[in-house]
């Protein structure tokens, strides 16, 4: 369980994360969204031990960072936006390092380096020499790197940036695998629809205040209470207008270009359901009839004010 | 503590690290066997110099002290600023090594580019010697000792110079200018400045008293059996500012940790 309360970061005059309090639980996969200079990568770093919070405090299955933060760098594993690797050194050699930097004994460490080399979908690269990886594997090998130790916690900053569609997907697939596993994850991005897919909670930040936080169906709801319905005619668009007004959970139709009506509708699916049975029974000629789903762009979009530091 | 630093540190992966960048990354590339080749044709071309010529082994330490001035900088500017500059710092901070790891893994790797070269060197200065009756190995071993510490100062102060800069550029500059001031640029500015005001012999031992830590001076003594205790006087100076630039390496590395999280630094 990670409790994060009232975190605070000012750097002079500036504050970059104001009052930040959240927790999530094993299994989380937590999407930590905000625009460049929000505050995304000072809490992350925060959490990772590597800067100090002005104010507040955060606790890993009850470890504080601030009390006991040698305790807290072995529960958790950092990625940051950024990194290097260590040329002339191959893959193996690359995560036995860490592994001995974790402390774990000798004979561990082949069996848990094919572990997480198999995760990675590395095995192959065992041998390879680090600096003759692809930026997508390279990646893969620094979340490997991560994981030698079993962290409760992995901090991911940015892990999609540079990456090709194929390595973006494969990395997704990886990061959701980690939540499967039970384990804590924290990714910041700015690749939202990509957020969307594997994230079950998600954070949004701006100016270093959370603006939004929780699952991302309830955020959306949130954002849009009402459902949007797009519905398309061949003719007699005003008959099916006369309808729609008259109908129940219908808060308003629009007529749009293109036999289109845009209908605001605060029923659920079932609801939505009646609604097309109704046209259709009443002689209206349905071509298309379809909720228009926001994501989380556009929930990022409208909480957002695009303000920054 | 021995585990720790020495045989249980995980930062020894710079050795590893060093050797393959010597021979070439990979392994042995052709170019670093056409390298090595050319290297031992020179050393058994200046070992038959060596022969023919009788030269005395006090000339290949001078060469061999040179050397280390030139040589030890290259092997470890990178060593901190490096991580800085490709980003692999701060992943490194948050695993549980201690500074003191880092710092004697960093420099170990300084110790084995030393050791390599002093090997390459014993050799010939035991054909020296051996050129020269009466036969003295000893006389070697004292070189070699000397020479060794100097180059561990050199090694010492490249990882503090690595720490404190930004860009690893910074910290060779840094390192090859102390060394420039110090061991050319001072003496010639004694030798103009001083020398006049002394008309003579006292002018040698002021000088001598001066720059008593110039390792070519020192060496002189040392060569001339002029040195106060064999060249030990010297030996520990050199063996205390060595340990002297590891610590505060060491501190600098905590303190830029303790400034960020006081808690952090180890």
């Amino acid at each position: 369980m990670l409790e994060v309360q009232n975190l605070h970061k000012t750097f002079g005059d500036l504050t970059a994360v104001n009052n930040l309090s959240f927790s999530l639980k094993p299994g989380d996969v937590f999407g930590f969204i905000g625009p460049n200079g929000a505050g995304k990568t000072t809490t992350i770093r925060m959490l990772a031990t590597l800067l100090e919070p002005t104010a507040g405090n955060a606790r890993l299955n009850g470890v504080d960072i601030l009390s006991d933060p040698m305790e807290v760098r072995r529960r958790i594993g950092y990625m940051p936006d950024f990194f290097g690797l260590y040329d002339d050194t191959k893959v193996w050699e690359y995560l036995d390092f860490f592994a001995a930097a974790y402390q774990i004994g000798k004979k561990q460490r082949p069996e848990i380096i094919d572990s997480v080399l198999e995760l990675t979908d590395l095995t192959t690269k065992r041998e390879s020499f680090v600096q003759t990886l692809s930026r997508g594997m390279q990646q893969r090998l620094c979340l490997a790197r991560c994981l030698v130790h079993d962290p409760t916690l992995l901090l991911l900053d940015e892990p999609a940036s540079g990456l090709d569609p194929r390595a973006r997907a494969e990395l997704k697939e990886l990061i959701a695998e980690l939540g499967r596993m039970n384990k804590i994850v924290i990714v910041s991005s700015h690749i939202l629809p990509e957020l969307a897919d594997f994230c079950n909670t998600i954070g949004i930040i701006e100016r270093g205040a959370l603006l939004a936080f929780g699952p991302v169906k309830d955020i959306m709801k949130q954002v849009q209470p009402t459902r949007v319905i797009r519905i398309r005619v061949l003719d007699g668009v005003a008959r099916a207008l006369e309808l729609l007004q008259a109908a129940e959970h219908v808060k308003s139709a629009e007529p749009g270009e293109d036999n289109v009506i845009r209908v605001q509708f605060t029923g659920e699916v079932e609801h939505q359901a009646d609604l097309l049975e109704k046209m259709v029974r009443d002689g209206v000629r349905v071509v298309d009839f379809r909720e228009e789903e926001i994501d989380l762009e556009d929930v990022f979009l409208r909480i957002t004010t695009g303000a920054v530091h | 503590m021995w585990r720790s630093l020495v045989t249980g540190n995980p930062m020894l992966i710079e050795l590893k690290r060093m050797g393959r960048r010597m021979l070439g990354s990979g392994g042995l590339r052709p170019l670093g066997i056409v390298v090595s080749v050319l290297i031992l044709a020179l050393w058994v071309f200046i070992l038959g110099l060596a022969r023919a010529y009788e030269l005395e082994p006090e000339m290949f330490a001078w060469f061999e002290l040179f050397l280390f001035c030139l040589l030890i900088p290259p092997f470890l500017y990178t060593s901190i600023a490096g991580e800085k500059e490709r980003k692999s710092w701060d992943i490194l901070l948050v695993t549980p090594v201690s500074s003191a790891q880092i710092v004697a893994g960093k420099f170990f790797m300084g110790v084995a580019a030393i050791m390599v070269i002093s090997v390459l060197f014993s050799g010939l200065m035991l054909v020296g010697e051996a050129s020269l009756p009466p036969y003295d190995p000893w006389r070697v071993v004292r070189f070699q000792v000397f020479a060794g510490s100097f180059a561990l100062v050199v090694a010492a102060f490249t990882l503090l110079a690595s720490s404190w800069a930004k860009r690893s550029v910074a910290a060779l500059a840094t390192v090859y200018t102390a060394l420039f001031v110090s061991l050319a640029v001072l003496p010639v500015v004694f030798w103009t400045i001083v020398d006049p005001l002394y008309h003579g012999y006292e002018s040698s031992e002021v000088y001598e008293t001066v720059f008593f830590l110039h390792p070519f001076v020192a060496f002189d003594k040392l060569a001339g059996r002029e040195s106060t205790y064999g060249g030990l006087f010297e030996i520990a100076w050199y063996v205390g500012l060595t340990a002297f630039f590891l610590l505060w390496t060491r501190h600098r590395i905590r303190g830029s940790v303790r400034r960020k999280f006081p808690g952090a630094a180890r």
